[in-house]
């Protein structure tokens, strides 16, 4: 556990920087941004799997149809690389 | 044993008769036709008739007509005789009382009533039951008139016939010895007559029963009853050696063989008996047939007719000839009445067979007798059919027994010859022959010994025998109660012994260990000096040993103290080695298993001793001294059966202390020695691993040196070598399946480091196989072995090779024929798959009586497993799911309960129980033990049922998972990312909903690491 004054430091330094000091977003906007958020992650789970499946799997029944998904759903976002400290 | 081989009493009144004829004639001499004179011819006349009751009457008239007649002695006389023929012995008996009263009688009639009196009332005694009291009367009556008429006529003719019928009482009497002390006497005083020779048969036979009754009451040998045996086999021995008389040499063979049955019968040393009764056996072959014996007799007769002839101017030898000619006229009437003796001593042969335990000789004997008509008497074909039966029940035959029990039955019902036979049936349904064990019908057996013979010992046997066929059929409440009944009638104290001895044993097998001690101890205490006492101190040591060790201690010091000659002494001596050794005293246990080992080295558990002492002396840590004792053991028993035990603990030893070379080289010596020994494919399997293991400590091939690389082929070479001496040496043993997993562990060790290809090891087991081609059996299990390998690269070749050697006639280990099965159905040919399953079930079968071995219980439910699987997979669900709730049913332990599980939750998801369903499954994910197929296709139907039960985040995370932990599972994991991939997809159009954060469901178990995935099912 940090010392109080750094943890309220840090406190601080997360306000000054973020966006919802600036605007407030009401319930329903926060949702609506989760959902969408939750959507663009699962589609880049689901093209993440039909991608594997195809790629491990080419002999399989599915990877044909696995491809066509492929086709319609597009390219996987590329996933920025961490930083090397 | 006796034979009546009295003096005829009609050749005597034969005599009689010429005698009278003489003076009737001269008392009717003065007037021929007088009336007295008259009434005695027509008495005769009726006598000659055989109307002996008239020609009494007759005789009776004039005695009461004329009283005064000078006939009068001759008619009471003859009116006696007539009496006598026709069976009105007490008329008889007073009308010779009349002539010995009868002062005017010639005395050579009074000599005549006196000496046919006793005769009279022994032929009365004769016709009277054992058991009525008036025949004792009647012989002790005649032994006074004989003794009377020996008292009163020193110097008759019929001294020696009057004295041979006064023994012949005295015998009938139980009066033995009296009877031998006449006849010795009589032999002595006319060793010159040519009778004397059936006095000395008599005298055989008496000397004989004083033995067979001295034996009855004897506990063990008896010197003086041996000594009679011999005197009497002597005395008849001699009749038949000096061959004077034939036809009484021919009875004196017959009683030769009695003699030897009888005392066989009362021996207890088994060899004795068996050579006793094999001489018993020579005299029965010996006696000769009817036609022989009465063409003996007919020679004889015609002998003394010619001496008589010869005698003509000797007239008190030719007098005396006249009454042995017709003695032995008469004798020879009897033998032509008599039935054939070789006839008899056939049946006798049967009987000594029977005894001896030749059941397969008494019935082929018995059955000729039987079948050629040679038995005509009711009491020969009673015996015969009784002796039959006896070898069927003896050999267990049930049916032919039975049927022949049912025809005793039929004819003789509850004849007391039988007593042992329905105690003999239920025995045969006690038997341990799971085809014959039938305690029920054991039952019923005896309870009809105890109807048909109360109060007899057979009936007392039948209730201990009927406690044991409860006991067996554990119906121990019901054992208790009959033997708790019998108790309480108060019974003879050898059924209570056995009655209180059954009911300890009936305690100890149903774990009551305190009411057993106490019931032996009440044994021991209650009836100390029988064997059960002896027995239940044994056994209260034995017992105690498993509860309190220090007591058992003192209790097996006890009965060794006081019973050192006991037979159980040296188990006993192991008991307390082993209750020592429980309450801590290894050391006295150690000098207790070795001192039984010295004193009684051939006692059965002497060679459980050693390895006794050696488990004590590996528990101290002592491994030198247990080697010693195990060396020890193999010098001393080198022909034992547990020699490879001893070879196997030296071994395990040297093994324990990483001394490999020496494990190796005590194996090696053991199948040096042992080539042939079932116990060598053991040996030679632990060869092969320790080869193997040999080969592994030389380091990765690749990283070593030439030379340890020259020791790693060594290894390689030595291991194969000794396995394939298994398949070679041992087709047929169970050490050939591990010795082919040994052979593929090997090549495949090779294939790893670039030694050989694929193509080098499937060549490999191809020329394997090409080896055993005269042994289809082993050379399909080494194709087998073969699609194993090949079933990890090429499902469908393995299928093909294991297709080529499969044969339905042929019978494979369970685990073959369930990898052959799997393999079928993943090619989706799911009839032979089934097929296959259902020959393994048949190839196996359950006994009818229930139970089986593990093995067969093991291949019974993977039998059910692979049907059921075939089954579902081929859309009978319901089917399937039948088969796997039998298998959980029966066989809830089997590791194929697993795959049970995976099938019933397939059935359970149809009928939407998911929650029964999901806990199976559940199961089987965590299990270590299943494959890596079964857990993935576990995982796939879980993501299933989460799916329909729209639980869609678990059900994503089990679909994608698949291919992180069985990526190898190629099928499963696809079709796994694929529903997974829909399922998310579904989730970013919106399709499904967002999931509500929640806390955090159970997750599904992640599989456990230690459990790899397996390409293919593991071959055993």
């Amino acid at each position: 556990m940090l010392p109080r004054p750094a943890l309220l430091l840090l406190a601080a330094a997360l306000c000054l920087g973020g966006a919802a000091c600036d605007k407030k977003m009401t319930q329903a906007e926060l949702m609506a941004e989760k959902k969408k958020e939750f959507k663009a992650k699962q589609k880049q789970v689901a093209i993440k799997a039909y991608k594997d499946l195809v790629d491990k799997y080419p002999e399989s029944e599915f990877a044909p149809k696995a491809k066509e998904k492929l086709q319609q759903l597009g390219p996987l976002t590329a996933t920025p690389a961490p930083k090397k400290k | 044993m006796l034979s009546d081989r009295r003096f005829p009493i009609a050749a005597l009144v034969c005599s009689a008769g010429a005698l009278l004829a003489g003076a009737s004639a001269q008392a009717q001499a003065p007037a021929a036709a007088t009336r007295d004179a008259q009434m005695l011819e027509k008495g005769e006349k009726l006598a000659g008739e055989g109307k002996h009751a008239e020609a009494a009457a007759a005789f009776e008239e004039l005695v009461k007509t004329f009283p005064a007649s000078a006939l009068v002695p001759d008619a009471n006389f003859r009116a006696g005789y007539a009496h006598y023929n026709g069976g009105n012995y007490d008329a008889a008996v007073a009308a010779f009382k009349k002539v010995l009263e009868d002062k005017k009688a010639a005395p050579e009639i009074a000599e005549l009533a006196l000496s046919l009196t006793p005769q009279v009332l022994a032929a009365k005694a004769g016709k009277l039951p054992a058991n009525d009291p008036n025949r004792g009367k009647a012989l002790e009556e005649a032994v006074k008139q004989f003794d009377l008429f020996l008292g009163k006529y020193p110097a008759s003719e019929e001294v020696e016939s009057a004295s041979y019928s006064k023994a012949l009482a005295l015998y009938q009497l139980a009066k033995y010895d009296a009877a031998a002390t006449v006849l010795r006497a009589s032999m002595q005083k006319f060793a010159a007559s040519p009778t004397v020779q059936d006095t000395q048969y008599l005298l055989a036979l008496t000397i004989g029963t004083i033995a067979n009754v001295a034996m009855q009451n004897a506990t063990g040998e008896n010197k003086a009853a041996d000594a009679q045996y011999d005197e009497a086999e002597k005395l008849l021995r001699d009749i038949i050696t000096k061959r004077q008389n034939l036809a009484l040499a021919n009875d004196a063979q017959f009683q030769v063989g009695e003699l030897l049955l009888a005392r066989g019968g009362s021996m207890a040393d088994k060899d004795k008996q068996v050579a006793v009764m094999n001489r018993a056996l020579d005299a029965y072959r010996a006696v000769q047939t009817k036609e022989y014996v009465i063409a003996a007799q007919e020679q004889r007769v015609a002998y003394f007719i010619k001496l008589r002839a010869d005698s003509a101017a000797n007239q008190p030898l030719f007098k005396s000839l006249k009454r042995v000619i017709e003695k032995e006229q008469e004798k020879l009437a009897q033998f032509k009445d008599r039935g054939d003796d070789t006839v008899t001593a056939k049946i006798k042969c049967g009987q000594i067979f029977s005894q001896l335990g030749k059941n397969d000789e008494t019935r082929l004997l018995l059955s000729f007798v039987e079948q050629t008509g040679l038995a005509t008497e009711p009491e020969q074909k009673k015996l015969i059919l009784y002796y039959i039966t006896r070898s069927y029940a003896a050999q267990n035959l049930a049916a032919k027994a039975e049927e022949k029990y049912n025809a005793f039955q039929a004819a003789y019902k509850g004849d007391p010859l039988a007593q042992d036979l329905p105690l003999l049936m239920g025995a045969m349904y006690l038997s341990e022959d799971p085809k014959l064990k039938n305690p029920d019908k054991a039952t019923k057996y005896f309870a009809e010994a105890a109807q048909l013979y109360p109060n007899t010992k057979a009936a007392a046997t039948a209730v201990l025998m009927q406690a044991q066929a409860m006991i067996q059929l554990k119906h121990y409440e019901e054992a208790l109660k009959v033997l708790n009944d019998t108790l309480a009638k108060n019974p003879a104290k050898d059924l209570a012994v056995d009655a209180e001895f059954y009911r300890a044993s009936i305690f100890a097998e149903t774990g009551k260990t305190a009411e057993a001690v106490a019931a032996y101890k009440k044994v021991r205490e209650a009836y100390p000096g029988t064997p059960q006492a002896e027995q239940a101190h044994f056994q209260v040591g034995q017992l105690l040993a498993g509860t309190d060790a220090k007591a058992a201690v003192g209790e097996l010091q006890a009965f060794i103290a006081k019973f050192p000659q006991s037979v159980l002494l040296p188990s006993a001596i192991f008991a307390l080695g082993g209750a020592q050794n429980a309450s801590g005293q290894k050391d006295a246990a150690l000098a207790t298993f070795k001192d039984l080992a010295a004193k009684f080295p051939k006692s059965p558990p002497a060679p459980y001793a050693y390895f006794e002492r050696a488990k004590i002396l590996n528990g101290n840590q002592k491994f030198d001294d247990c080697l010693a004792v195990m060396q020890e053991f193999i010098k001393s028993y080198p022909d034992s059966d547990k020699l490879y035990l001893a070879y196997d603990f030296v071994a395990q030893i040297h093994t324990s202390r990483s001394q490999g070379a020496e494990a190796i080289a005590t194996y090696e010596e053991f199948v040096g020695k042992r080539p042939k020994d079932p116990a060598t494919a053991s040996a030679l399997l632990k060869l092969s691993t320790l080869w193997k293991a040999y080969t592994d400590s030389q380091g990765p091939y690749l990283a070593i040196e030439e030379a340890k690389r020259a020791e790693w082929r060594k290894g390689v070479e030595k291991s194969a070598a000794a396995a394939e001496r298994v398949l070679a040496d041992f087709p047929d043993s169970p050490e050939v399946a591990l010795a082919l997993q040994t052979l593929l562990d090997v090549q495949r060790l090779q294939q790893a480091v670039k030694l050989k290809t694929e193509a080098d090891v499937e060549k490999y087991f191809e020329d394997l196989a090409a080896k055993f081609a005269a042994h289809p059996g082993t050379k399909a299990k080494i194709i087998f072995t073969l699609a194993a390998f090949t079933f990890e690269k090429d499902k469908a070749r393995a299928v093909q090779q294991m297709g080529s050697a499969y044969k339905p006639d042929l019978k494979f280990a369970p685990e073959d024929l369930d990898l052959y099965g799997l393999a079928l159905i993943d090619g989706k040919k799911y009839d032979e798959a089934i097929a296959v399953y259902q020959k393994l079930a048949k190839d196996y079968p359950l006994p009818a009586a229930g139970g089986g071995t593990r093995d067969v219980q093991e291949a019974q439910a993977i039998a059910l497993a692979g049907e059921g699987k075939a089954l579902q997979e081929k859309g009978d669900k319901a089917g399937g799911g039948a088969k796997f709730a039998e298998l959980e049913k029966l066989y809830a332990w089997s590791p194929k309960m697993l795959e049970v599980n995976y099938g019933l939750a397939l059935d359970l998801h149809d009928k939407k129980q998911d929650e029964d369903a999901t806990k199976r499954l559940l199961e089987v994910i965590k299990a270590q033990k299943a494959s890596a197929e079964l857990r993935a296709k576990s995982m796939l139907l879980l993501g299933r049922i989460y799916e329909a039960n729209q639980r869609f985040p678990e059900a994503i995370d089990n679909y994608v998972k698949i291919s992180v932990y069985y990526s190898a599972i190629r099928p499963v994991a696809a079709e796994g990312l694929w529903l997974g991939a829909q399922l998310l997809e579904r989730q970013a159009s919106g399709d499904l909903p967002m999931p509500i954060p929640k806390p955090p469901p159970k997750a599904t178990p992640k599989p456990n690491p230690a459990a790899k995935p397996k390409a293919a099912p593991a071959k055993k």
